[in-house]
């Protein structure tokens, strides 16, 4: 809906002449004093209503891309007339001239956004009273912007299990190529000759990371930034990673095998119970 | 609020903004000022010195402070202040001559509001500076218009208008500058780089259109300018020529017959001589008036006159008539002292009257003509710069230098009480018709000649025989003459030893102002009621932009003068029928705008205005042609297009009427995906499209209907969203 938001200096100015002069014409007589009244009353309405009528015909185009993450830059390509200065608060865009181009900002909180509410506002051509009016843009894919990871020191982290045993299948004589890592140290101290360890792979401990928030909105992000860290950590060092999480359609237990399904997962990550509630479909 | 926030809030005001960067801003901005100050520099403000001086100054002020924007700007600031202190003594010593009539420092006010506009135009860094001198360039302007009685300031102050405009929307552009916007991603190419000062001057027409459109409504609804008290009583003349003996003289009637006379003579007495009459002479500004002579005077401007309505501006009157001639039976004047403003004496006859009636008018000369002061009867007090003026005992007023092209003077008249449905209500009594005129007033004014025609009188009594009251019997013989005599200036001339009266009302029965004025004064005589002949101008045609009355020497007027017991001398025009005094109020701006456009632009249309029509209807059946082939050529154009063409259209339009626009070079799909049109069954329509477009095998009618029909669907869909 179409509002009037704030009345610039330049309006209040001309107005207030506008005034002086209508007294001025009333005392003196004087016929183009009357005039100029009529042409700064004119100015400023035109001033006023103008961008009114812009805002009414202005539309906005934008598109971005499907994933983000908390405080990284993100594009969004604007097409919009020139003379519109629009807000996304949802991106924490600030306000901006919305033209044509590639607009970067640093999305300041975390979900998923099937909508973007697009604030435009406008005084142009003049400058003097300021127009408002919100739109509700559907994106083509929602924007799933992800929590920026906390840096995690994992030995200060929860324990996270290494790189599990592998399963010895047996013992063989050293042949060229072999790897030094591979050496079985007792076999080789008691027959004197370097015997290689054959196995049959490594078997890995998924890393299960519970992201049970509870509390106000504000106050979680700080957990969903440590489980962020946490997931990637896990990842880099090779370990699956497991995460449970509340979404708005109830909690969901999954594996994650990359940093863009961590923030997906994340980004889409609630305050509510991470286990099935008693009497609830899972 | 404390002191401390207090400080610190005005600290905050007056905390120096952010260099403005935009060369276009101050462009702009450096034209309104100029315009500005030339516009109160024509209105001969400042010595000529500073009218060339200061253009030059502010140009170079405006260049200086834009080098020096991003200077902390103190020393500059000491230099203006030094400059103010000059201006300001300046100022002050010019204020020590104007006496007490507050008009006379107008112009030096405007000067030193000039010198201020200059030294502030040394520090104009940023954008908040500039604004303020746009502000300022607004009331120059103001002070501009105040001072003006040329319509041709109409031009300053519409360039003016566009240059403030202009300088505007710059500003805003420079403020949206400095907002984060989005990175251009490729240039655009290069045919459109000119593109944006185009879509600028595009805005700019629109928005001074626009500006003028709704001004020009906002003026038609404005009360007219002037119908509230005055403060300023302007007065000033720009020469002082002084007239010797206090006696009446009239250049424009030609020279005085010595042989160095011309037109502008101001010893002329306007008896003719050897230099002819001037165009816009009148022979009725002189010591006598024959209605036997013929000829009036042009359309040339003679005065205006800024008043709240109008009136007659009365110049003096006649009581003697011989049956040809009118002169007045005393020229004994009286010297009347002031200074600047001078209270007029009352005379006889007059009712005494307070302020609630005053009628306030200021009377610009244009011409030099005779040396009376005009005004609307009767003249109670008169703003007049030379020191005296000699007033006569009928209200004639003289001045005792010549009134030459540019002296202006202002009369405060009192207009009698005159209330036609009370005066209608007071019956006719002779013994009493001259009651408050001594003996020798009456008798001058009811004075007729000796051997006037009995049959005048005999006309004036079975006309006004029914009319029981004085008005009525005024009122009878107007329309008397209404019914029975013609208007015209082109009128035989008058035999020799003819009673002029009796020879209009009986023989000729076509005259102008001066018989019928002088009929209606000779009836009213005959019937034993003081009368006379008042002469002057009539009011004439009101300038709606100046606000100024534009009065030509041919509104050279006569009229009658009647007397009433107990209320005064009453004004009527016989000529036409003109109301009384308080009627005829101007209460709306736009009073008069027709008469003055079509009076302006009637000889021009009516020149150009068959070739104009002709062309328009050519350019109208011309425009309905383009219009049809255009709407021939789309719908073949449409015909040809095919199927994938027409429905991506459909696509764009849908689109934008869901708010969204499509990108150059975006797919239709990708554009549907953005405007929200996703799923199976778009799927299904988008590989129709690609099938039609990009494949030689036939896309089945089904699977094209469903296409359409989806985007029928759509299109609904976003039409009620809109709603």
């Amino acid at each position: 809906m179409l509002r009037p938001s704030r009345v610039k200096a330049p309006a209040l100015i001309l107005t207030a002449l506008a005034l002086a002069f209508f007294g001025i014409s009333r005392t003196s007589g004087s016929g183009w004093a009357t005039v100029l009244v009529a042409a700064l009353l004119g100015s400023v309405l035109a001033g006023a209503f103008l961008p009114m009528v812009r805002l009414a015909r202005a539309g906005i185009s934008i598109h971005v891309p499907t994933d983000g993450t908390v405080s990284l830059a993100v594009p969004l390509d604007i097409d919009a007339k020139s003379g519109l200065v629009a807000d996304i608060p949802d991106l924490g865009t600030g306000q901006f001239h919305a033209t044509k181009g590639t607009f970067f900002t640093r999305p300041a909180k975390r979900g998923v956004f099937a909508r973007l509410a697009v604030e435009l506002r406008t005084s142009s051509p003049l400058g003097m009273v300021e127009w408002r009016k919100t739109c509700v843009i559907k994106l083509a894919a929602p924007l799933e912007v992800g929590p920026f990871p906390t840096d995690v020191e994992l030995a200060d982290a929860a324990p996270i299990p290494d790189v599990g045993e592998e399963d010895l299948r047996g013992i063989r004589a050293y042949v060229a190529g072999d790897s030094s890592r591979k050496l079985h140290w007792p076999a080789t101290a008691r027959t004197g000759e370097m015997m290689i360890r054959e196995t049959d792979g490594v078997t890995v401990a998924p890393v299960v990371i519970v992201v049970d928030l509870v509390g106000p909105e504000v106050a979680v992000e700080p957990t969903v930034s440590r489980a962020a860290g946490l997931a990637l950590a896990a990842l880099k060092r090779g370990a699956a990673v497991v995460l449970i999480t509340a979404e708005p359609s109830g909690p969901v237990t999954g594996s994650v095998t990359s940093p863009l399904e961590v923030s997906r997962r994340l980004a889409r990550a609630v305050v509510g119970p991470v286990y099935p509630q008693k009497g609830v479909a899972a | 609020m404390s002191i401390v926030s207090l400080a610190r809030s005005v600290k905050s005001a007056n905390a120096k903004g952010a260099p403005e960067a935009s060369g276009a801003v101050r462009v702009a901005t450096l034209f309104a000022v100029l315009i500005a100050a030339n516009a109160t520099l024509q209105q001969d403000v400042g010595t000529p010195s500073i009218r060339y001086a200061l253009p030059a100054g502010l140009v170079v002020a405006f260049a200086f402070s834009y080098y020096a924007r991003f200077r902390p700007g103190f020393v500059v600031k000491m230099f203006l202040a030094v400059g103010m202190l000059a201006a300001s003594a300046h100022f002050v010593s010019q204020l020590g001559g104007i006496g007490q009539n507050a008009a006379a420092a107008q112009r030096p006010l405007a000067e030193l509001f000039l010198w201020t506009q200059l030294l502030h135009s040394f520090d104009v860094p940023a954008r908040r500076d500039l604004r303020f001198s746009l502000a300022a360039s607004t009331v120059l302007i103001g002070v501009g218009g105040v001072l003006s009685i040329a319509s041709d300031y109409a031009i300053s102050l519409g360039l003016w208008g566009a240059a403030a405009v202009s300088a505007l929307a710059l500003m805003h552009r420079s403020e949206l500058a400095e907002l984060p916007r989005p990175t251009q991603v490729a240039a655009p190419p290069a045919r459109w780089r000119a593109m944006p000062s185009r879509a600028l001057a595009t805005s700019l027409g629109l928005t001074l259109a626009t500006s003028f459109a709704v001004a020009g409504l906002i003026f038609l609804f404005l009360p007219a300018s002037g119908t509230a008290r005055a403060f300023t009583f302007p007065a000033s003349l720009p020469n002082v020529d002084r007239i010797p003996g206090g006696g009446l003289v009239n250049p424009s009637l030609g020279g005085n017959g010595d042989g160095n006379g011309n037109a502008n003579d101001p010893t002329s007495t306007g008896k003719g001589g050897d230099t002819p009459r001037a165009s816009f002479g009148y022979v009725g500004f002189s010591t006598e008036m024959d209605t036997a002579a013929r000829g009036r005077p042009d359309d040339t401007i003679v005065m205006k006159v800024r008043a709240s309505k109008p009136g007659f501006w009365r110049g003096q009157s006649f009581d003697h008539w011989d049956g040809r001639r009118w002169t007045a039976s005393s020229d004994k004047t009286k010297v009347v002292n002031g200074d600047g403003a001078i209270d007029l004496p009352v005379f006889e006859g007059a009712v005494q009257m307070d302020d609630s009636n005053e009628f306030i008018q200021t009377v610009y000369v244009e011409k030099p003509g005779p040396n009376l002061i005009f005004g609307a009867a009767s003249a109670s007090k008169l703003y007049f710069p030379d020191k005296s003026v000699l007033v006569l005992p009928d209200g004639t007023i003289r001045s005792g230098v010549s009134l030459g092209t540019g002296a202006v003077y202002t009369v405060v008249s009192k207009r009698p009480p005159a209330d036609p449905a009370a005066l209608a209500a007071l019956t006719f009594n002779p013994l009493l018709a001259g009651q408050g005129l001594g003996q020798p007033a009456r008798t001058v004014y009811t004075q007729l000649p000796a051997d006037m025609p009995a049959r005048v009188a005999d006309l004036a009594a079975s006309v006004t025989s029914s009319s029981p009251s004085l008005l009525g019997k005024v009122q009878a013989i107007e329309d008397w003459l209404g019914k029975n005599t013609t208007y015209s200036i082109d009128i035989p001339s008058l035999p020799a030893n003819t009673d002029a009266v009796d020879h209009f009302l009986f023989t000729d029965k076509v005259g102008f102002c001066e018989q019928i004025a002088s009929s209606l004064v000779v009836m009213m005589r005959s019937l034993g009621v003081p009368a006379r002949l008042g002469v002057g101008y009539a009011s004439g045609e009101r300038n709606p932009f100046t606000g100024l009355y534009e009065v030509k020497a041919s509104d050279a007027h006569a009229w009658a003068e009647i007397y009433f017991p107990g209320v005064g001398w009453l004004t009527f025009d016989p000529t036409a029928n003109v109301p009384f005094a308080d009627d005829g109020q101007v209460p709306l701006a736009r009073n008069g705008l027709t008469d003055f456009l079509a009076s302006r632009l009637g000889p021009v249309l009516s020149a150009v205005g068959r070739v104009v029509l002709g062309a328009g209807l050519l350019a109208g059946v011309g425009f309905i042609a383009w219009i049809v082939r255009r709407l021939y050529r789309r719908r073949q154009a449409l015909a040809a297009r095919s199927w994938p063409m027409v429905w991506n259209d459909r696509l764009d339009h849908i689109g934008r009427k869901a708010g969204h626009h499509r990108a150059a070079g975006q797919t239709a799909r990708s554009f549907a995906e953005a405007v929200g049109f996703v799923g199976t069954d778009w799927d299904v329509a988008f590989a129709a499209l690609d099938q039609a477009a990009y494949s030689d095998t036939q896309v089945p009618d089904p699977t094209r209907a469903f296409a359409d029909e989806l985007l029928r669907r759509a299109s609904e869909t976003v039409s009620a969203s809109r709603k």
